[in-house]
């Protein structure tokens, strides 16, 4: 068994990290499905976030089972949303948010 | 360099450069594709944590279900997928908005490893056999998080029903043309369905 | 731990609620013409009644699931209001959802009932993970109920559909990971994921940067004032008796489950949030009221004061003690009730013509006095004039306020609630004084007439009474307040 010398320090960056580019996706982008896909970078690096503090707090699987919870709101939100862009391309031809601009004032 | 920082390092470069593609592609399969590649990533990080139980459901949900799901509906919408060679707008105020809300978290990460390595000197502490295991995952799910158990069902049906109450578009259906029904029989060398076998079909014939 | 049969009495009310959900399920698969989809929005109405009357029958009170779910008097209180305004809300709305999207409206009606099992069930939770899904249960099938409809013959009208809805949806659905955050650093923060242990976390700036994260994830749902851009467009394009829904019920929900994390959870550790929760409170007031001054469209207009009406709820929590919740909960009935009025009526006169200029409202007075007259109730019942419950409402936020220390938040809100005035009595002004531009009277669907007027007696009776509802506050409060008591009752009010 080799010492486990990892820490939680490495994992907060890396999810960190994630997090970062796939906001800085959904606010670049204007692609709603890449949009989508961004969203699901967020969610999987919250996710790791949430399963390296269980490592931390050994005496309970919190952080897992609410991670397996995400799992699923996610699969949920994905395919609610990828029917409502169907919904948006079939009646403007596009899947761009760009195109969603006739509600101003 | 033990076996464990090569394996999280691969991991790490794995999800990061798959997040990398999802952001920059301009063909949303490569995104999608991308999207992946961040996901197994993860699911390696997870084994490393000592969750097989959810990196087995992250590959399953994830790879198997949710990327399936984006590239069914990327092959439904085709080339109009595509990214617009030029945006409308110019994106700097995007951009820049992005750049603030990177600094933000990764400021927050900087603060987390300060945080942490004061606290617990950030160690992981020593483990018990089961720890992610199926069986004490399981446990849990069916104990103490019952009912969060119970609704993430209710959330699925919702989502079943809504996205067919969504995407569904009503009983139009798109006649066969007298050109298309043509090619058709000449295609199949005979009648298209069963019930025009009654009636052969001919040149000039319409339904 | 194991889970008993009391645990599933402790469930009663939300069983009885997923029982009628089945029944509409079944009645939506075995009906196949729209009458028969109509009538599932009448048996959602009528069994959102049977429920609300099984509440005053033998409330069950206790913990389930370890403590993790509690149902209590602020569990029958809040389940009781968010079950008026379902059934207000299918009510009026059963006549619109059949126009809109005849072959649907099992389905509409199914996702309302999940919406609502969603928030009935989020407020006895105790527990991070059960809140989380509670709340998304909640809003997912709101994103799909803005997206359906779907009519011929109106094509522009359904790409602004489409448009709402898809601006909700992204904006829903990009708050859901940010609020995330939060949660999981406040978890690593605490180790547990239940509420009663969220006041031993240790304090550091972590804690509060995940505070932040969870209050701007929430703040999106809530349309508070950064955060608030989808708000209006989806109001204007969406179909009036889902906006009267999409705003009140789920602005509850998020406004409760960040009441569950701040006020019960952190009670006495309330220096961490109360200074962004102060600048919210102040942005959203400020700005959602100037920006609705302009507005020429009334579902824009009442989008802007129902931004607005999420300070003054703001305020309340900041008071942060029972007082606090209590008036926060009566600004809850008096919201509710009023909003889904204003809406209803709303739908009454611009529903068919789809025009909602505030034009559209010229002469009302003349045309149809009723509507014009529920219409001026609801609009001072919003802007807080004596005597209907939405003075009350400002007037008991604004004393626990007071009280509090917060006398400049007091006079900043009073300020602007003058400004509210203006332009709420601008669209009385153009009902009472403007030349009808049609004279014939608005025709009025029953089922909406009814639905008008159950809200109209509603803040006409608490405005004239508001003593039976403040007690019953309190009452429900008090309960909110304790986080970990082990004795837990139920009072019959």
């Amino acid at each position: 068994m080799t010492p486990l010398s990892y820490h939680v320090q490495e994992y907060v960056l890396l999810a960190a990290l994630l997090f970062s580019i796939g906001g800085l996706g959904f606010l670049i982008r204007r692609n709603v499905l890449i949009q989508l896909m961004c969203v699901e970078i967020m969610l999987n690096a919250t996710n790791l976030l949430l399963v390296a503090f269980n490592r931390l707090y050994p005496s309970s699987m919190t952080g897992q089972v609410f991670a397996f919870f995400v799992i699923a709101v996610a699969a949920a939100e994905a395919a609610v949303g990828l029917a409502i862009i169907l919904g948006f391309y079939r009646l403007r031809n596009s899947v761009h948010s760009d195109d969603a601009d006739i509600l101003r004032h | 360099m033990t076996i464990g920082s090569v394996y999280f390092f691969l991991c790490a470069i794995a999800c990061i450069a798959g997040a990398l593609v999802t952001v920059v592609a301009r063909n949303p399969i490569r995104g999608a594709l991308g999207l992946l590649l961040t996901i197994v990533g993860i699911a390696g990080m997870y084994l490393k944590l000592h969750a097989q139980f959810l990196a087995a459901v992250q590959v399953i949900v994830y790879a198997g279900a949710v990327v399936i799901l984006f590239v069914f509906v990327l092959m439904l919408l085709g080339a109009d997928a595509m990214e617009r060679p030029t945006g409308n707008r110019s994106p700097v105020a995007r951009i820049a908005g992005g750049i603030g809300i990177a600094a933000i978290v990764l400021f927050t990460a900087y603060r987390a490893i300060q945080v942490y390595s004061r606290a617990t000197n950030g160690h992981f502490p020593s483990l018990s056999e089961d720890f992610g295991s199926v069986k004490s995952v399981g446990k849990q799910l069916y104990s103490e998080a019952l009912a969060p158990f119970e609704l993430s069902t209710a959330l699925l049906i919702v989502s079943v029903i809504g996205a067919i109450a969504v995407a569904r578009t009503g009983h139009k259906r798109t006649a066969l043309s007298p050109n298309n029904l043509t090619s058709a029989h000449r295609f199949f060398g005979g009648p298209v369905e069963p019930r025009d076998a009654a009636q052969p079909i001919t040149k000039d014939s319409t339904l | 731990m194991t889970i008993t049969i009391e645990d599933l009495r402790v469930l009663t009310l939300p069983l009885e609620l997923s029982a009628l959900l089945f029944l509409v399920l079944i009645a939506d698969i075995a009906t196949s013409s729209v009458r028969g989809k109509t009538f599932t929005g009448w048996l959602t109405f009528w069994g959102l009644c049977v429920v609300f009357g099984l509440t005053f029958v033998s409330p069950v009170a206790g913990e389930a699931f370890g403590g993790r779910f509690r149902a209590d008097t602020w569990t029958l209180f809040m389940t009781r209001w968010f079950i008026v305004a379902g059934a207000v809300v299918t009510l009026g709305g059963i006549d619109r959802i059949r126009r809109m999207a005849s072959r649907r409206q099992g389905e509409y009606n199914l996702l309302l009932l999940f919406s609502l099992l969603g928030m009935v069930l989020l407020i006895g939770a105790l527990d991070l993970i059960l809140l989380l899904l509670c709340f998304e249960l909640s809003s997912i099938p709101l994103f799909v109920m803005a997206a359906i409809e779907k009519r011929k013959g109106q094509e522009f009208k359904l790409m602004l559909t489409a448009e709402g809805a898809i601006k909700f949806f992204l904006v829903g659905v990009v708050s859901t990971p940010i609020a995330l955050l939060g949660l999981a650093l406040i978890m690593g923060m605490v180790g547990d994921s239940s509420i009663a242990a969220l006041d031993g976390a240790t304090t550091s700036p972590l804690l509060k940067v995940g505070l932040l994260l969870l209050l701007s994830g929430m703040g999106f749902k809530l349309g508070v004032v950064p955060f608030h851009m989808w708000v209006p467009d989806t109001y204007q394009s969406a179909p009036a008796p889902f906006v009267a829904f999409l705003s009140t019920a789920p602005k509850v929900t998020a406004l409760v489950a960040l009441a569950r994390i701040l006020v019960s959870g952190l009670q006495n550790r309330s220096e961490l949030w109360t200074p962004a929760v102060t600048t919210l409170c102040v942005g959203t007031l400020v700005m959602g009221n100037f920006w609705a001054l302009g507005q020429r469209s009334t579902k824009r207009l009442l989008a802007y004061s129902g931004i607005g009406h999420i300070g003054y709820f703001m305020m309340a929590l900041l008071v942060g003690d029972n007082t606090g919740m209590a008036m926060f909960l009566f600004y809850v009935v008096a919201y509710l009730l009023t909003n889904i009025g204003t809406f209803l009526v709303v739908e009454a006169v611009c529903g068919r013509s789809e025009d909602e200029s505030i034009d559209v409202f010229a002469g009302l007075s003349r045309r149809s006095p009723w509507l014009a007259m529920s219409m001026l109730l609801f609009l001072l019942s919003l802007a807080g004039i004596p005597f209907v419950v939405g003075f009350w409402a400002k007037l008991y936020v604004f004393i626990a306020a007071w009280r509090a220390g917060y006398s400049w938040l007091v006079v900043t809100g009073a300020l602007l609630a003058i400004v509210a005035l203006y332009y709420y009595l601008q669209i009385a002004r153009v009902m009472y004084m403007n030349e009808p531009k049609v004279k014939d009277p608005i025709a009025v669907k029953p089922s909406l007439a009814a639905g008008v007027l159950i809200c109209l007696l509603g803040i006409v009776g608490y405005g004239a009474y508001p003593r039976p509802l403040l007690e019953s506050a309190r009452a429900a409060a008090d309960a909110f307040m304790q986080t970990r008591s082990a004795t837990v009752s139920v009072s019959l009010r």
